[in-house]
């Protein structure tokens, strides 16, 4: 029998789209069901054990990595979206003024260039500067994670900025609020869930940096992305699939949130 | 002019002002961990190489003529650069590669989301954004790991007999081409899906009333009011790919180099700092015409609909 | 002593854009709202209305001209200092609060102690009948609760001045008729200034104490709505209130306020002059569809005016008529209430006579 004819169907998207997500979900799929392995060969699954977690568990280098990654990104994720937020209530529900489309082009620009371009201009400038100041702490790596965090705080913001309704606030002055009153208690509340998925893009963007921090980094500075490149580099043991599967477990996490923030339309 | 006509002058002014307050640590914090540091970038292009990496404070066009040229080590004579130019190939060569293959995936992907009845639409979604939101050299990492030599592909090869020794599949061009449509696939389908979601299929209901087939709808309807999505995506896919370092890095070794590897080689054991930021401006500059493009092609499409 | 106007509007404009640009959406205007009116703003959309509205509640300050609230000059005045609420066209309730979050909004921001804040937002709720959903988020409520909610939450800081802005637009033609009873009732029970504004000259008619229509930045006529209706000011308030029919004509003896106008298709026919207006050669004579009846073609002394009736429209309560006058280039327009189980007398392509009522006809005066 005739399928009933669908004006949205198109022979074989269906069939691309789901090979699509299986194949985007193979891979990590596999990566997840061998970190439970007990044996150490992806040839053969040698039984469900948490040996490679808890070997994980016991690596000084991962954890001390881990948390230098997650200070790095709550530090930048912060500071991001703190300017983000102050830079979107400044570049929307304007008329153009002078300047305005360079405010765009400058926020905008560390999405424009190609990382490493960045990664390496970054070496440049922040060797010289250790050189003369002589401080090398995790300073530069939070201020190279809030730098190129700021554009992606700043998405979601200006979005939920630009789809308020602007006589709210009018509606808000003409019931008496100040300026700052209106603010708080109207555009902020309404703002909030834009400020929350900013933070959030921001926080995951500086968590799995890795290029310019590879470049930013001096000794014994490793996040936990650039301490996982190293080792892929040199041998490849089920250790970094259990420590894939827990940060793949994070970043889930994270877009659950994001997902169910940004459905919550108040 | 009266009282109220001064108060619109002073609040214009002062709400400019404040703005420029606003944006101001945003601003700042870019000029100097970001677009500041280009400029030096563009410095150093201009002067010598330093003999341990670094650069001396002399002007010199060696780091420029390294890009496409290269100094005999005997007779000093000039001679293409064979070498970085099968690089910027590759590059460009698998980059484009790589925004068609993630264009014809995603777009039936994004299809196939955008057509879901809106329950489950958000799930698709939601299945989409994981792996966009997931650390790329974890994605990447996965990919290692089904194809390396000692990987699951190989491994249950062997182990059923069906070959003996492992197929190399890591380190080839293949692979590197397989871990960016991996990588960048999510960032083809989100634009694609966000264009497509706005499409109104009454105009998709008015094409099959004036009889046109399935595949003339999709041709002369449907892609060409999602072509913004189509550019976005494949602008999103091309730039970062054309810079990609952790993939090709990882998958290609040191043989099957891309821009961004060979990049990385002059700060690293190169030691040409000047040749490094010549060839970071090169592929900048290769960057901003794509974007040029795009700008256009988005502005011209602007103005059709407005 | 003669009590001070509510809101006086003094030789106010407002131009938009620079140079070759500049648009004057308000257009050196002046008029003064009394207390306690229900004063509408009729126009079309452009005109300026809501301009001027927003001018008076303080989104815009005018280019030149002074604003008067109570006698005080308030042009250069914030809105959040301002006496004056408004009703939304949008509504623009808060979406994260409730709705009596949302009435008690202004009182809080005036720092009204909790009690009082309490004991009014409750008073508005009764005011508006909508006491059983103050716990309501705004979304969760239907459109004309929404509407109910945004009236409150205006009136509630007991404003010298209640500014609205299309607020029935949005609302189905049922619930708007109910709405503009209720709104009657509000002005009558909180005895505040109304200033309302609408294009819907039915809307107007019915409930104003006062009209000014609008065109172009600039009012053309301020006036009850039986003044604005039987006696418009000039051609465009003719046009925009109600229908009406234009016949020119040349102007001869005035005599206590009616003059004898000859006019080429209908012959000489009387008409009432405006008050101080000396009319003389061309003028345009108007006349309401409903100041005249169809008549028998062959009876000559009752029809003034004779034609082929092009149409019959039947609207329910009336039929309207649309004859093409014997110049063969001006369409008449007439309407005929419908009585019970009358069929039409005349019908499309019959010849027809037309009768002019009695000291209907007006000259206008341009």
């Amino acid at each position: 029998m005739a399928r009933a004819f669908s004006i949205r169907r198109q022979r074989g998207f269906t069939a691309i789209a789901v090979a699509c997500f299986f194949a985007l979900y193979l891979p990590i799929g596999v990566l997840v069901f061998y970190s439970f392995n007990a044996g150490e060969s992806l040839a053969s699954f040698d039984g469900i054990s948490l040996r490679w977690f808890a070997k994980a568990f016991q690596n000084q280098q991962v954890i001390d990595a881990s948390i230098r990654s997650l200070q790095i990104a709550s530090v930048a994720a912060v500071v991001a979206t703190i300017a983000a937020t102050m830079a979107a209530l400044a570049t929307t529900r304007t008329e153009p003024y002078r300047g305005l489309t360079l405010k765009y082009a400058f926020i905008n620009q560390p999405l424009m260039i190609p990382e490493i371009v960045t990664a390496v201009a970054l070496l440049i400038f922040f060797a010289r500067i250790k050189i003369w100041t002589g401080y090398s702490g995790l300073g530069y790596l939070i201020a190279a994670h809030t730098a190129f965090c700021i554009p992606f705080a700043y998405l979601p913001i200006r979005a939920r900025l630009e789809n308020m309704d602007l006589t709210l606030e009018k509606a808000a002055a003409d019931l008496y609020a100040t300026p700052w009153n209106a603010f708080r208690y109207v555009t902020l509340p309404l703002l909030w869930p834009g400020i929350l998925a900013g933070f959030m893009l921001a926080f995951v963007i500086s968590l799995d940096d890795v290029v310019i921090t590879e470049f930013v980094k001096s000794a014994g500075q490793d996040t936990l992305p650039t301490y996982m490149l190293g080792q892929i580099r040199r041998s490849i043991t089920p250790e970094m699939n259990a420590i894939s599967t827990l940060f793949l477990l994070l970043s889930i996490g994270v877009v659950t949130v994001f997902f169910i923030v940004n459905r919550k339309r108040v | 002019m009266t009282d109220a006509a001064g108060t619109i002058e002073a609040e214009q002014s002062k709400d400019i002002r404040k703005r420029w307050l606003l944006s101001l640590p945003a601003l700042l914090i870019i000029l100097l961990a970001a677009t500041g540091p280009l400029l030096i970038v563009l410095l150093y292009s201009f002067l010598a190489p330093g003999p341990y990496g670094d650069v001396q404070w002399a002007p010199s066009l060696e780091g420029w003529i390294g890009v496409f040229l290269e100094k005999d080590i005997f007779d000093e004579t000039l001679s293409l650069a064979s070498a970085h130019i099968s690089i910027f190939m590759r590059s460009v060569g698998l980059s484009l590669v790589t925004t068609i293959l993630t264009l014809l995936v995603g777009f039936p992907t994004a299809y196939f989301i955008a057509t879901r009845p809106e329950k489950t639409r958000e799930l698709w979604l939601f299945l989409i954004t994981i792996p966009f939101w997931t650390n790329l050299l974890i994605r990447t990492f996965a990919i290692l790991e089904v194809i390396r030599n000692e990987g699951l592909i190989n491994g249950l090869l062997i182990k059923t007999g069906l070959i003996a020794k492992p197929i190399q599949m890591l380190f080839t061009d293949g692979a590197i081409l397989t871990g960016m449509v991996y990588v960048y696939l999510p960032l083809m389908v989100l634009p694609l899906y966000a264009s497509m979601e706005k499409l109104d299929f009454r105009l998709v209901e008015a094409g099959y009333d004036l009889y046109a087939t399935p595949f003339r709808v999709l041709r002369k309807i449907i892609i060409p009011l999602v072509k913004p999505g189509i550019i976005a995506g494949s602008i999103l896919v091309f730039i970062p790919a054309l810079g990609a370092y952790v993939t090709p890095s990882i998958l290609g070794g040191g043989k099957n180099m891309m821009l961004g590897n060979l990049i990385e080689l002059q700060f690293g054991q190169g030691r040409n700092w000047p040749l490094g930021s010549a060839l970071s401006i090169t592929l900048m500059l290769i960057v901003m015409v794509a974007l040029l493009v795009y700008v256009r092609n988005a502005g011209s499409q602007g103005s059709r609909h407005g | 002593m003669a009590e001070l106007n509510a809101v006086e509007i003094r030789q106010v404009s407002k131009i938009f854009g620079f140079g070759e640009f500049a648009f004057a959406a308000v257009d050196n205007t002046s008029v003064s709202i009394r207390q306690n009116e229900f004063f509408t703003l009729l126009g079309p959309s452009g005109c300026g209305k809501t301009t001027l509205l927003r001018l008076i509640a303080g989104f815009e300050y005018p280019t030149s001209g002074e604003i008067l609230l109570n006698g005080e000059n308030i042009a250069a005045m914030p809105p959040f200092k301002r006496p004056i609420n408004t009703v939304f066209q949008s509504y623009a309730l808060f979406p994260h609060m409730t709705v009596a979050e949302n009435i008690g909004f202004g009182l809080t921001m005036l720092g009204k102690p909790k009690q009082e804040i309490k004991s009014r937002v409750d008073a508005m709720l009764k005011l508006v009948r909508m006491e059983a959903l103050a716990g309501r988020r705004t979304s969760q409520i239907s459109g004309g609760q929404q509407q109910r909610v945004a009236l409150a939450r205006a009136l509630a800081p007991q404003p010298k001045v209640l500014l609205l802005d299309e607020p029935l637009s949005a609302l189905d033609y049922k619930l708007r008729k109910d709405m503009q009873i209720e709104l009657k009732r509000l002005q009558a029970e909180t005895g505040i200034t109304f200033i309302f504004v609408t294009h819907d000259q039915e809307e107007a008619l019915t409930m104003s104490d006062r009209i000014a229509v609008m065109s172009s930045g600039k009012i053309l006529q301020v006036g009850n709505p039986r003044e604005i209706y039987d006696a418009p000011a000039d051609r465009f308030v003719a046009d925009f209130i109600g229908e009406t029919n234009f016949l020119k004509g040349r102007i001869g003896s005035v005599v206590n306020g009616v003059a004898d106008v000859d006019t080429s298709v209908a012959g000489r026919i009387s008409a009432t002059v405006p008050q101080d207006f000396h009319a003389e050669g061309e003028v345009t004579v108007v006349l309401r569809p409903e100041h005249a009846t169809l008549c028998p073609p062959d009876q000559p002394a009752a029809c003034q005016m004779s034609g082929t009736l092009e149409n019959v429209v039947y609207f329910g309560t009336d039929t309207h008529y649309h004859v093409r006058l014997s110049d063969g280039e001006t369409v008449f327009t007439l309407r005929e209430q419908n009585k019970p189980l009358q069929a039409a007398r005349f019908s499309a392509g019959d010849r027809v006579g037309i009768a002019l009522e009695a000291n209907a006809a007006r000259v206008l005066r341009n």
